[in-house]
């Protein structure tokens, strides 16, 4: 199991390289020339020239990729926008995903894991199609509309929560709820399905030959086994999560890392899109390495010698 | 010129004498303002979009500013005098200021700020680069500016928030070190820096020493909500009491919030259609004509941007001082239509064109390229509507005269200084890949127009030769002029004292509560 | 070999209710149509037939998994068929199920010891965990696993290995009858004669009744003392192998018969493609269910089902080439 860490955290080090040149790739073709966006409207030439050269994006491309990784392994990389640190950006944004993201997979894993039980337990009967079809309304709701939805109704009508913005708890309860909402469907969708799987092993039937009770089987048996796999959606989808929600951010106000990433894209931040990208692979692939560990510790079947 | 100087001071005597009147304002309450973007920086000859001026104006003062009708009146200075050779600006200080970190406002720490503005490598310096030679200080409370030539928009240019004063200690301790100076900000103004949380808020408190006594709020809270719904939610809500650029859609429902106060107020910005005017048939005024002919203006301002513009008169904005009221060209298809005959095109030989645009930088820009569209096609013209992300948008824009593909292109721009506009995008020199005037437009009595236009220290005179430039440019078509973009603001019913400054500043330093 | 039937079948018939979606009419299929057998104790009946004919669905009505829509099972002289849970709990220790998948019987997050104690509590079959322990061993042994497999999980194992666990679950129990579900079909060629040879050790040694399920008449032929024919959700040929073997008569059995695998891959591929593809069991129509595919068809076929009858020597054919009884409903 050591072994197979170490193994994988090295894994990371390529992973990272090939991100940061991606990347920076990506960065660079996006069409837009970073100096006169960075200058912003009613700059004069001057101003754009001074920025063109202050941040050698008059160099060629090499020379700025090697640039840029010499700063990024001196921990210096600074945003072209603010010039300040970009972890000093980037840190505390992230900080702010992580808060919601948070909340919003306990939400989510709760009420999809709950509803995908009941409709893989109840499975074909309108107690499922109700709660599948809730589920179909769920991923397919836009977030716009239902953030603002929501709040019209508990901001602006009733009063109990605030509209968007971040301060006390109470601010984090519309994002999570928004949030979640697709993921918890996403959640519910594959818990009913993996019960439906599991229901058609021949264990469950040999369970039922022997006459085991219907609840003893759906505990003892099916939900012990149907709900391995999703650990694994649940732990996917808090990755996706703290890759931050461009979307529910903005609509929130909630300032989280992927409206920064958004952002600096939008202003042609270089920099700071190439370290927030790099960074948010990293948590992604950290947290799937977690959700991997929990697996083998949740399933037999899975082990991690020298495979 | 100081005759000048004291009329403006009775004359604003007058007005807060009129506002005095009315309604004694009261102490104490903390003002959240929501806005769409934050802030880059608080380091104000570094900062160039408006979120961040928005916050410094509060925080940092120039020599002198501009009132809400974009007149100069002093601040720091509290006089100043023009050389007759137009060379020499001396400015008289006002005593006792003090910053926010202790240290004293006087000569030398305007000295030292435009040092430091002439000597960096900061964002929105090049203009005074370009026409300071130098700063000499004459006594404590006395300074005076040496320019390289004459130029008429000094003191407008001073007036900037980027020429704002700095403490002399900031600079001493951060010096160039661009990123840490702009999240320490340190000025004379009203209010004091607290906090900065990136993208969330940046909090700001009465300052308690301020020379011209205490502000009415203890506190200004400026928060992030990129989404211009919310914004308008959080006001109704009570979660924040004061934002701009709400959607036109909402603004019959919030009349009927008896909680907000919603108001239509000006900007300078002017939104048109960039014409390629070295572009084969562009290049015939004829054919331009015809464009602006063809258009609606009226009803794209009171269908598509539901009342929230008016059309142009002129290209430069009517907020601005310098703004002649040439006329718009009427709506006459007729005359298009015989003006594109006489070009050459007709409905067999149909003219096209590709009109390029952004897609949500503007109020309805993209909806307005789509009416253009509509209106072109009555007259036998066909558009090709071609929306773009903003920074692809730029890239298109500035490729050069050689690589210039586009055929017409919707943008829009705002602005302090009509002379400006006049030069920055219509003189023959300032062409892409750098300089802003994207049609390449050039006649060379308007490049003459503006050479006086720039030297020129006599307003009227210069307001002349203004006038002049604007008559030849819409005579010429420059662009197809569509309208002035209006801007809805929002606020809590009980804050009083704002005031909405067309440049896109709303102003907080004498707001107050009345509860 | 004991002359009592242990099992009897009587007019067994399923129907399930087929729902394809929220606003379409419900359809019927009936993969169990009518049929009857008996199994005798220490008796092997080979129910064969192409996968879909219903056999599976036969051999689960007999554990039931499934409830029968009509007709009678009849267990060791009782009537099990409408038997509460409570009741019948005390038959569930005497038939005993072995499925096709040993990949799929097992529960993945249990070791072989946890799946083999299951039975023993369930039916309190032992008294101490001594007791538990060593019969869980002996029955290891039996099914030709060692006392080291016993802390292994499933995954740990081959698929030979892993159905040799599932046997030991359904032996474990000491039942009298055994429902083996196409047991070999999943497994390797070599792997499957090995199991077939444990299963009929077993039967020996503990005087096992099976019910062997399987599409594949090699297989069948190895272990069972009876043949019954299954198509679409009926009986057609029944009779003892040799019987069977040397004269069968039915023409669906004749076709499939005909198809019995040589050793060879690609031959018994282009038996199954001339066997055509298996009619659909839903909309049941009066007639042979054969008369589609039939070559010596009547008239009479079309229009009514004929009953599976004795002709001499207990063989019994549903086929109107020997005789002319319609089927009674």
């Amino acid at each position: 199991m050591l072994n197979f860490i170490i193994r994988r955290l090295l894994l990371l080090i390529p992973i990272l390289i090939g991100v940061s040149i991606v990347t920076f790739l990506m960065v660079h073709f996006i069409p837009g020339d970073p100096a006169r966006i960075l200058a912003g409207q009613n700059a004069t030439p001057e101003d754009v020239l001074a920025i063109r050269e202050r941040f050698g994006l008059d160099k060629p491309l090499t020379v700025q990729y090697f640039m840029f990784m010499k700063a990024l392994i001196s921990g210096e990389v600074k945003s072209l926008r603010t010039e300040k640190n970009v972890m000093e950006e980037i840190i505390p944004r992230f900080l702010n995903t992580l808060q919601l993201s948070i909340l919003s997979i306990i939400i989510s894993a709760s009420m999809g894991i709950f509803f995908g039980i009941i409709a893989g337990v109840k499975r074909n009967t309108w107690i499922d199609n109700l709660v599948m079809g809730f589920s179909l309304f769920g991923v397919s709701m836009p977030v716009f509309w239902l953030g603002i939805l929501l709040m019209l109704l508990f901001a602006v009508k009733l009063g109990w929560l605030p509209a968007g913005g971040k301060g006390t708890w109470k601010h984090m309860i519309l994002p999570a709820i928004t949030l979640g909402m697709a993921t918890s469907a996403i959640i519910a969708r594959m818990t009913r399905a993996n019960i439906l799987q599991v229901f058609h092993q021949d264990y469950i039937r040999t369970a039922y030959a022997f006459g085991i009770s219907e609840r003893k089987i759906i505990y003892k048996y099916v939900l012990k086994n149907a709900l391995i796999p999703v650990v694994t959606i649940v732990g996917l989808q808090f990755g996706y999560l703290l890759g931050g929600a461009v979307l529910t951010e903005s609509v929130f106000g909630w300032p989280g890392v992927g409206r920064l990433i958004a952002e600096s894209i939008f202003t042609r931040d270089y920099t700071l899109i190439q370290v927030g990208v790099m960074f948010v692979a990293l948590i992604f692939v950290l947290v799937n390495l977690i959700v991997d560990f929990t697996y083998a510790i949740l399933d037999p079947r899975i082990r991690y010698g020298q495979g | 010129m100081r005759n000048h100087v004291w009329l403006m001071v009775l004359l604003l005597l007058v007005s807060s004498m009129l506002v005095f009147a009315s309604e004694t304002p009261k102490y104490g309450g903390k003002v959240i303002y929501t806005m769409g973007t934050d802030a880059k920086t608080l380091l104000p000859p570094h900062i160039n979009d408006s979120p961040s001026t928005q916050v410094v104006r509060h925080i940092f003062e120039g020599l002198v500013e501009y009132d809400s009708k974009m007149k100069i009146k002093p601040l720091l200075a509290e006089k100043w005098e023009i050389s007759d050779d137009g060379l020499t600006y001396t400015f008289y200080l006002k005593k006792g200021v003090k910053f926010h970190d202790g240290s004293d406002f006087n000569a030398q720490a305007v000295k030292k700020t435009f040092d430091f503005i002439i000597n960096g490598k900061l964002r929105r310096t090049s203009i005074y680069k370009e026409r300071i030679k130098e700063v000499e200080v004459v006594d404590d409370y006395t300074v005076r500016f040496r320019l390289n030539a004459t130029f008429g928009d000094f003191l407008n240019q001073l007036a900037s928030s980027n020429a704002a004063i700095l403490s002399p200690k900031a600079i001493e301790k951060y010096g160039n070190d661009y990123g840490e100076f702009g999240k320490n900000p340190v000025g004379t103004g009203p209010f004091v820096f607290v906090e900065w949380k990136p993208g969330e808020r940046i909090l700001l408190k009465a300052n308690e020493n301020y020379w011209n006594g205490r502000p009415y709020l203890d506190e200004i809270d400026f928060r992030v909500t990129p989404e211009d719904v919310t914004r308008a939610l959080q006001i109704q809500s009570g979660d924040a009491h004061v934002s701009t650029r709400i959607p036109p859609v909402m603004y019959a429902a919030l009349q009927k919030d008896p909680r907000v106060v919603v108001e239509k107020v000006p900007e300078t910005r002017v939104i048109f259609l960039g014409i390629n005017t070295i572009k084969k048939p562009l290049d015939d005024v004829r054919v331009r004509k015809a464009l602006n002919y063809a258009i609606d203006k009226e009803k794209i301002c009171k269908v598509v941007l539901q009342g929230m513009g008016f059309p142009l008169k002129s290209p430069v904005s009517e907020m601005l001082p310098g703004h002649y009221p040439v006329g718009a060209y009427p709506y006459d298809p007729k005359k298009a239509k015989e003006l594109l005959k006489e070009a050459g095109f007709d409905e067999k030989n149909k003219l096209k064109l590709e009109l390029a645009t952004p897609k949500g930088r503007y109020l309805m820009d993209y909806q307005t390229a789509l009416a253009v569209q509509g209106m072109l096609k009555e007259v036998g013209v066909e558009v090709d509507v071609r929306p773009m992300e903003w920074g692809e948008y730029v890239n298109y824009l500035f490729t050069g005269r050689e690589n210039a593909k586009y055929d017409i292109y919707l943008l829009g721009w705002g602005d302090t200084l009509a002379s400006n506009v006049i030069d920055r995008l219509f003189s023959s020199t300032n062409v892409p890949p750098l300089g802003e005037n994207i049609g390449f437009y050039s006649n060379p009595k308007v490049d003459e127009l503006i050479a006086k236009i720039l030297r020129e220290v006599n307003d009227e005179k210069r307001n002349e030769y203004l006038a002049e430039a604007q008559k030849i440019i819409m005579d010429d078509a420059a662009w197809v002029f569509l309208h002035n973009v209006q801007e809805l603001i929002l606020y809590r019913k009980g804050l009083k004292g704002l005031e909405w400054h067309p440049y896109e500043f709303l102003d907080l330093r004498k707001a107050w509560w009345d509860k | 070999m004991g002359k009592n039937p242990i099992l009897k079948i009587e007019k067994l018939t399923k129907i399930f209710k087929v729902s394809d979606g929220f606003f379409k009419p419900k359809r019927f299929i009936t993969p169990v149509n009518n049929i009857s057998f008996e199994v005798r104790e220490g008796e092997a009946l080979g129910l064969v037939g192409e996968s879909g004919c219903g056999k599976t669905t036969t051999g689960r009505l007999i554990v039931k998994l499934l409830q029968a829509s009509s007709g009678k099972i009849i267990f060791d002289g009782v009537d099990i068929t409408n038997m509460k849970e409570k009741e019948f709990k005390k038959y569930r220790r005497d038939i005993q199920i072995v499925f096709q998948d040993p990949f799929s019987s097992l529960n993945p997050r249990m070791t072989v010891y946890q799946i083999l104690r299951r039975p023993l509590r369930i039916f309190n079959l032992t008294s101490n965990l001594d007791q538990e322990r060593e019969l869980i061993l002996k029955t290891l042994e039996e099914v030709g696993l060692k006392e080291e497999h016993v802390n292994r999980y499933p995954h740990e194992f081959s698929g030979g290995q892993r159905q040799r666990v599932a046997i030991a679950r359904a032996i474990i129990t000491n039942p009298r009858f055994v429902v083996l579900d196409e047991p070999t079909s999943a497994l390797d060629v070599s792997v499957q004669a090995q199991i077939m040879n444990l299963l009929i050790s077993l039967k020996e040694e503990l005087r096992l009744t099976y019910l062997f399920i399987s599409h594949d008449l090699s297989v069948v032929k190895f272990i069972s003392d009876k043949i019954a024919v299954m198509y679409l959700g009926r009986i057609v040929e029944q009779a003892s192998k040799d019987e069977i073997f040397n004269n069968r008569l039915h023409p669906y059995t004749k076709l499939l018969f005909d198809s019995i695998p040589i050793p060879d891959p690609n031959v018994k591929a282009q038996f199954m493609i001339d066997l055509g593809e298996l009619p659909s069991l839903t909309n049941v129509k009066p007639g042979c269910p054969f008369v589609n595919r039939c070559e010596y068809k009547k008239a009479i076929c079309e229009r009514t089902t004929p009953a599976l009858r004795n002709v001499g020597n207990e063989h019994y054919v549903a086929c109107y080439l020997y005789h002319d009884v319609e089927e009674s409903s």
